[in-house]
C-alpha cells in the first residue's frame, strides 16, 4: 500500500510522442515499453493510441504520457495535432527497411515544424533483432543522428533490447535542460507538468536547495 | 640536478618538477601523482623547466663547434628527445635549406639523352647493316654500304691501335668498327651476330607490337640460316675478309649495345620472386573472400542452427585450408628461391625473400587460428537437438511467467472485487484490469475490429472516447485528465474544421454568384441593346414578349422547390427554415437584384421571379454537391445525431416558397463566423451568444466534453438553423451582424492573448467577411 501511495506522486509529467513510417514497430516498442511484453498480434494503428507509465530517471519521478502515432499516411493530419505540446519524440525507423530510414527526414521536418523548439528527438532503430535482413547499418544511422543533433538507439520491441532504455535517455534529456534552465515546464506548450501540487508546493524550497546538492557531486 | 649546466644532459623517464629518474612510464605518472599532486604551482613549475631548457640551449648553441665533438653530451638534440614529453619544447628550427633536385635532374637528363641518342644512332646503323641480304650480295657492295653507313676514317691517321695500343702492320692489320667507323686491331674487335643485331633492331622499330617472343623468334630463324651458312663460313673464315653474317665493332659499340640488351630483357623479363609473389597475393585475397563465410557457417552451425548445411561449410573448409597450404609453400619457395645459385642473390633480395615469407607466415597464423572447427556429425545432431531443447524450455518459461502475471492478475481483480462494489462490474463490461498505477497503462484500442471512420479526425475522436472511458474505468484521473482535454482539442480541431468547410463552400457560392451576375449583367447589356433597338422600332411587341415570361414562371418555380425540399433533408445543416420566413418578401435587397429594377420598368415582378428562381435552382445543385459529400464522408454524424436531423425534418417540409439563394449565403456566412467563434468559446466562461441573447435558450451551448457525438452536433455550426428564432428582418439581421462582428473582435482579442494566431488568422478572415456582407446589406436597400 505505502509503495503505491509512493509511486502515485511524481515529480514531472512528460508529454511524449511516437512517430515514425507504418509498420517500424512504434506500438509495439510502446506496449514492450509499458507491458514489458512483445505484442505479436498488433494490427495497424488507427488514429493515436495513448498509454502512461511512472519512470524513475536519476532519483526523480516522471510520468509519461505517451501518444503512439498511426503511422499511415491518411492519420497523418490527425497525428500532426500531436506535435504541440510534446516534451519528446521518439523517432522510430525499421533497421530492415530503407524507405522508413530515408522517410526520416519527412518526420524530422515535421517534428521540428510543428512541434515545440525544444522538443527532445530521440531517433530508434528498431528491429534490431533482425540483424540479417539490415538495409541501414549502424554507423550511418548515427552520423544522420549525428547530423540532426539527436540521439540514437538501436532497439528491439521483440527482445525489449534498448526500449525502456530509449525512453529514459528521452526523459533525462529533458530533466537535465529542466534543470539548466533551459526548458521552462510553467511556458504554454511545453509537454511538462509538474506533478502533485502538494509536491509542487513542496518543490520551491527544494528548488534553492538543489544546486548546492548537485555541486557536491560534481 | 642543474640543467644551466649543459655539461650535465639527463634523459629518461625524468619527473619535470622533481626531476627524479623514473624507469617507465608508468612510474612516473603514478610517482607524479602521488609527490604533486597537492602542487598547485604546476605550470609555474613546468614554465620554470622550459625557461632553463631553453638556457641550456642557447648555451649549447654558442658553443655548439665544442660541444659536438665532446662524447659526454650528445648536443640538444637527445637533450630534447629525452625522457621529458618533447611537445613540451618549442619545434626545432631548421636552417635554410635549399634543394638540389631540379639541378640534379638537369644534368641527370643531359646525360640520359646524350646516351640515348648514341644507342639510338648505333641502332640506326646497324639496321642499315643488316637490311640487306648480306649472304648473296657481292663484298665490294657491302663494303660500300657499310661505309655509306658511317664515314670510316682513314687508315693514315691511327698508326696504332687505340684500344691495346699496338702498331698496326701487314700482320697486326687495322679493321673498322662499322658503326662508328673508328679504327682498332683485330684483337680488340667484336662481333655482333645477326641475331643479337635483329633483336636489337626489330625491338626499336616494334619494340611492343612483336611482342610474342622478340628474343626467340630471331634465334630460330637466324639459327637455322646459319646452320646453311657454316659450311660457307668456314671457308670464309680461311679468307678472313669475309664473315658476312657478322658485323664488326669495336667494344665501346658492344658495350652500349649489349647494355641496351640488357635493359631490354629486364623490361620483359619478370623475375620469379614476382611471379610467385602475385599468385600469393591472389591466394590471400581468395582467402580473404572465403574466410568470413566459412566462420559465418561455422558459428552457425556450431550454434546448432540449420541454415547451412554441414557438408557445403566441410567443403569450404578444406578449399580454405588448401589455400593456406598453397600460401605456404608459395612463401617457401621464395624464401629458397636462389638460394643455390652460384652467385648468391644480393642481401635485399634475400632480405626481402625474407620478409615475404615473414607477412606470409603471419597472414596464415593469423586468419588460420580464427578458422574455427566444425563439429561432427554426432556433434552436430546434438547441437541441434540441445538448441530445440532451449527454446523449448524458453517458450515454456515465457508462457509460465505468463500464466503467472495472469494468475496474479486475477488473485488481485478478484481481491479487489470483494473489496469494491464496482469490481464485478468493471470485470463483466471486459474493461482490462486495472493495474497498479507505478506500472503503466496502456488502453485497448477498440476500433481494431470495427469498422473504421472513413474521417480519421472522428475516428480519433471515437478512440480517445474509449480511452476516456477505460480510463475512468481504471480509476486513473490523471490520464482522464489529459484525455479529456485532447478530447476537447479535437473536437475544437473537428469544429473548425467543418467551419471551414462552411466557409469554402460558401465562398465557392458566392463566386458562382459572381459568375452568374457577370452572365447576366452581359445578358442584360445585349439585352438593353436589344431592347432600345426594339423600343424604337416597335413599343408594343415588349409587352407580348413579358407575358410569354410570366407564362413559363410558375413552371420554373415549381423545378425549383422538388430539388430543394430533398436538399433540406439531405443536408442537415441548411439554412432554409430561417428563409421560409423571409422569402415571402421576395424583393430581398439581393445585390444582384437591385440592377435588375433598373432596367425591368413596369414588368417589374415578372422579370424579376424568373432569372432568381432559375438561379436559385443552380445554386441549389452546385450547393447540394458539396454538402452531399459533406454528408456522405461523415455518417455517423449523422446516424448518431437523429434528433438533429429530426430537427429538420420539421421545418423543411413546411418550406414550399421561394428559396433565396442570396439570402442563404448572407445567412450561411454569419452561421459560419458563429462557428468559427465556437471553438474558443471556454465552456467555462460562455462568450455571449447573440442567438441566445435575441431568440431565447438554445438546446446545447458547447457542453463539458465526453461523448463527442453529444457535443459534435451541437457545436456543428449548421444546427443552429434549426432554431427557429431568426424571423430576420434586414434591421435584425444588421443588429445581429453588428453584434457578431463584436463578438468576432472580442475573439480576435482573446485568440491574441493566448497566442494562438492561426485562429487569430481565421478570426479577421470571418471580421473581414462580416463586414463585408454587412455593408452589402447596408448598400442594398439604399
Amino acid at each position: 500500500m505505502a509503495q503505491t501511495a509512493m509511486s502515485e506522486t511524481y515529480d514531472f509529467l512528460f508529454k511524449f510522442l511516437v512517430i515514425g513510417n507504418a509498420g517500424t514497430g512504434k506500438s509495439c516498442l510502446l506496449h514492450q515499453f509499458i507491458e514489458k511484453k512483445f505484442k505479436d498480434d498488433s494490427n495497424h494503428t488507427i488514429g493515436v493510441e495513448f498509454g502512461s507509465k511512472i519512470i524513475n530517471v536519476g532519483g526523480k519521478y516522471v510520468k509519461l504520457q505517451i501518444w503512439d502515432t498511426a503511422g499511415q499516411e491518411r492519420f497523418r493530419s490527425v497525428t500532426r495535432s500531436y506535435y504541440r505540446g510534446a516534451a519528446g519524440a521518439l523517432l522510430v525507423y525499421d533497421i530492415t527497411s530503407r524507405e522508413t530510414y530515408n522517410a526520416l527526414t519527412n518526420w524530422l521536418t515535421d517534428a521540428r515544424m510543428l512541434a515545440s523548439q525544444n522538443i527532445v528527438l530521440i531517433l530508434c532503430g528498431n528491429k534490431k533483432d533482425l540483424d540479417a535482413d539490415r538495409e541501414v547499418t549502424f554507423l550511418e544511422a548515427s552520423r544522420f543522428a549525428q547530423e540532426n543533433e539527436l540521439m540514437f538507439l538501436e532497439t528491439s520491441a521483440l527482445t525489449g533490447e534498448n526500449v525502456e532504455e530509449a525512453f529514459m535517455q528521452c526523459a533525462r534529456k529533458i530533466l537535465n535542460k529542466i534543470e539548466s534552465g533551459e526548458l521552462d515546464p510553467e511556458r504554454m506548450g511545453s509537454g511538462i507538468q509538474y506533478g502533485d501540487a502538494a509536491l509542487r508546493q513542496l518543490r520551491s524550497p527544494r528548488r534553492t536547495q538543489a544546486p548546492s546538492a548537485q555541486e557536491c557531486g560534481c | 640536478a642543474s640543467l644551466d649546466d649543459p655539461g650535465e644532459v639527463r634523459e629518461g623517464f625524468l619527473c619535470p618538477l622533481c626531476l627524479k629518474d623514473l624507469q617507465s612510464f608508468y612510474q612516473l605518472q603514478s610517482h607524479y601523482e602521488e609527490e604533486h599532486l597537492e602542487d598547485r604551482d604546476v605550470k609555474g613549475q613546468i614554465k620554470n623547466l622550459v625557461q632553463k631548457a631553453r638556457k641550456a640551449k642557447n648555451k649549447l648553441l654558442k658553443r655548439e663547434g665544442d660541444d659536438r665533438v665532446e662524447p659526454g653530451t650528445q648536443g640538444y638534440e637527445s637533450f630534447s628527445y629525452g625522457g621529458v614529453d618533447p611537445y613540451m619544447w618549442e619545434p626545432q628550427e631548421l636552417g635554410a635549406m635549399r634543394s638540389h633536385l631540379s639541378d640534379f635532374k638537369k644534368h641527370r637528363a643531359a646525360r640520359i639523352d646524350h646516351y640515348v641518342v648514341e644507342v639510338n644512332k648505333l641502332i640506326i646503323r646497324l639496321e642499315k647493316l643488316t637490311a640487306f641480304d648480306r649472304t648473296n650480295t657481292e663484298t665490294s657492295k657491302i663494303r660500300a654500304i657499310e661505309k655509306s653507313v658511317v664515314p670510316w676514317v682513314n687508315d693514315q691517321d691511327v698508326p696504332f691501335c687505340p684500344d691495346c695500343g699496338n702498331k698496326f702492320s701487314i700482320r697486326n692489320r687495322r679493321h673498322h668498327c662499322r658503326l662508328c667507323g673508328s679504327i682498332m686491331c683485330k684483337k680488340c674487335m667484336e662481333l655482333i651476330g645477326l641475331p643479337l643485331a635483329h633483336k636489337l633492331t626489330s625491338a626499336s622499330k616494334d619494340s611492343l607490337s612483336t611482342h610474342t617472343s622478340p628474343s626467340q623468334s630471331p634465334n630460330s630463324v637466324h639459327g637455322s640460316r646459319r646452320g646453311s651458312i657454316s659450311s660457307m663460313s668456314s671457308v670464309s673464315s680461311v679468307l678472313d675478309e669475309k664473315d658476312d653474317d657478322r658485323i664488326r665493332c669495336c667494344t665501346h659499340c658492344k658495350d652500349k649495345l649489349l647494355k641496351r640488351e640488357q635493359q631490354m630483357d629486364e623490361k620483359e623479363h619478370t623475375p620469379d620472386i614476382v611471379k610467385l609473389y602475385e599468385k600469393l597475393r591472389l591466394c590471400m585475397e581468395k582467402v580473404d573472400q572465403k574466410a568470413p563465410e566459412y566462420i559465418r557457417m561455422a558459428a552457425s552451425l556450431n550454434a546448432g542452427e540449420t541454415t547451412y548445411n554441414l557438408e557445403h561449410a566441410n567443403d569450404l573448409r578444406v578449399e580454405v585450408q588448401k589455400v593456406y597450404e598453397l600460401i605456404d609453400a608459395l612463401s617457401k619457395k621464395i624464401l629458397t628461391l636462389g638460394l643455390n645459385q652460384d652467385p648468391s642473390p644480393h642481401p635485399n633480395t634475400l632480405r626481402l625473400q625474407r620478409m615475404i615469407r615473414y607477412s606470409a607466415t603471419l597472414f596464415v597464423q593469423e586468419k588460420l587460428l580464427g578458422l574455427m572447427s566444425l563439429p561432427t556429425k554426432e556433434q552436430f545432431e546434438e547441437l541441434k537437438k540441445k538448441r530445440k531443447q532451449d527454446l523449448e524450455q524458453k517458450r515454456t518459461v515465457e508462457r509460465q511467467a505468463a500464466l503467472e502475471s495472469r494468475r496474479k492478475l486475477e488473485e488481485r481483480q478478484s481481491g479487489l472485487a470483494s473489496h469494491t462494489a464496482n469490481g464485478d462490474v468493471r470485470s463483466l463490461r471486459g474493461i482490462p484490469p486495472p493495474l497498479r498505477k507505478a506500472e503503466g497503462w496502456l488502453p485497448l484500442s477498440e476500433g481494431q475490429g470495427q469498422s473504421e471512420d472513413p474521417d480519421p479526425l472522428l475516428q480519433q475522436i471515437y478512440n480517445i472516447t474509449s480511452f476516456i472511458r477505460q480510463a475512468k474505468a481504471a480509476g486513473r484521473t490523471d490520464e482522464v485528465r489529459t484525455l479529456q482535454e485532447n478530447l476537447r482539442q479535437l473536437q475544437d480541431e473537428y469544429d473548425q474544421q467543418q467551419t471551414e468547410k462552411a466557409i469554402e463552400l460558401s465562398r465557392k457560392q458566392a463566386e458562382e454568384e459572381e459568375l452568374q451576375r457577370e452572365q447576366l449583367q452581359m445578358l442584360r447589356k445585349r439585352e438593353l441593346e436589344r431592347e432600345q433597338e426594339q423600343f424604337l422600332a416597335a413599343s408594343l411587341q415588349t409587352r407580348t414578349r413579358v407575358l410569354e415570361l410570366r407564362e413559363v414562371i410558375p413552371f420554373q418555380l415549381e423545378a425549383s422547390r422538388g430539388p430543394h425540399i430533398d436538399l433540406s433533408y439531405s443536408l442537415d445543416q441548411d439554412s432554409s427554415p430561417v428563409q421560409s420566413s423571409t422569402a415571402p418578401d421576395i424583393l430581398t435587397p439581393g445585390s444582384a437584384l437591385a440592377p435588375m429594377h433598373l432596367w425591368s420598368g413596369p414588368p417589374a415582378l415578372g422579370q424579376e421571379t424568373l432569372p432568381q428562381s432559375t438561379m436559385s435552382q443552380q445554386s441549389d445543385k452546385a450547393s447540394l454537391n458539396p454538402f452531399d459529400e459533406d454528408d456522405l464522408s461523415s455518417p455517423t454524424e449523422g446516424a448518431i445525431s437523429p434528433a438533429a436531423v429530426e430537427a429538420f425534418l420539421g421545418p423543411p417540409a413546411a418550406v414550399t416558397k421561394e428559396y433565396n439563394p442570396f439570402e442563404e449565403d448572407a445567412e450561411e456566412e454569419e452561421v459560419a463566423e458563429l462557428g468559427a467563434g465556437n471553438p474558443f468559446t471556454d465552456p467555462d466562461s460562455p462568450a455571449p451568444n447573440p442567438f441566445d441573447e435575441d431568440d431565447g435558450p438554445r438546446p446545447a451551448s458547447p457542453a463539458a466534453p465526453g461523448n463527442p457525438f453529444e457535443e459534435c452536433p451541437s457545436t456543428n455550426p449548421f444546427e443552429v438553423d434549426s432554431d427557429s428564432g431568426m424571423e430576420a428582418e434586414e434591421h435584425i439581421e444588421e443588429e445581429l451582424l453588428l453584434q457578431q462582428i463584436d463578438n468576432i473582435k472580442a475573439y480576435i482579442f482573446d485568440a491574441k492573448q493566448c497566442g494562438r494566431m492561426d485562429e487569430v488568422e481565421v478570426l479577421t478572415e470571418n471580421l473581414r467577411e462580416l463586414k463585408c456582407t454587412l455593408a452589402k446589406q447596408k448598400g442594398a436597400p439604399n
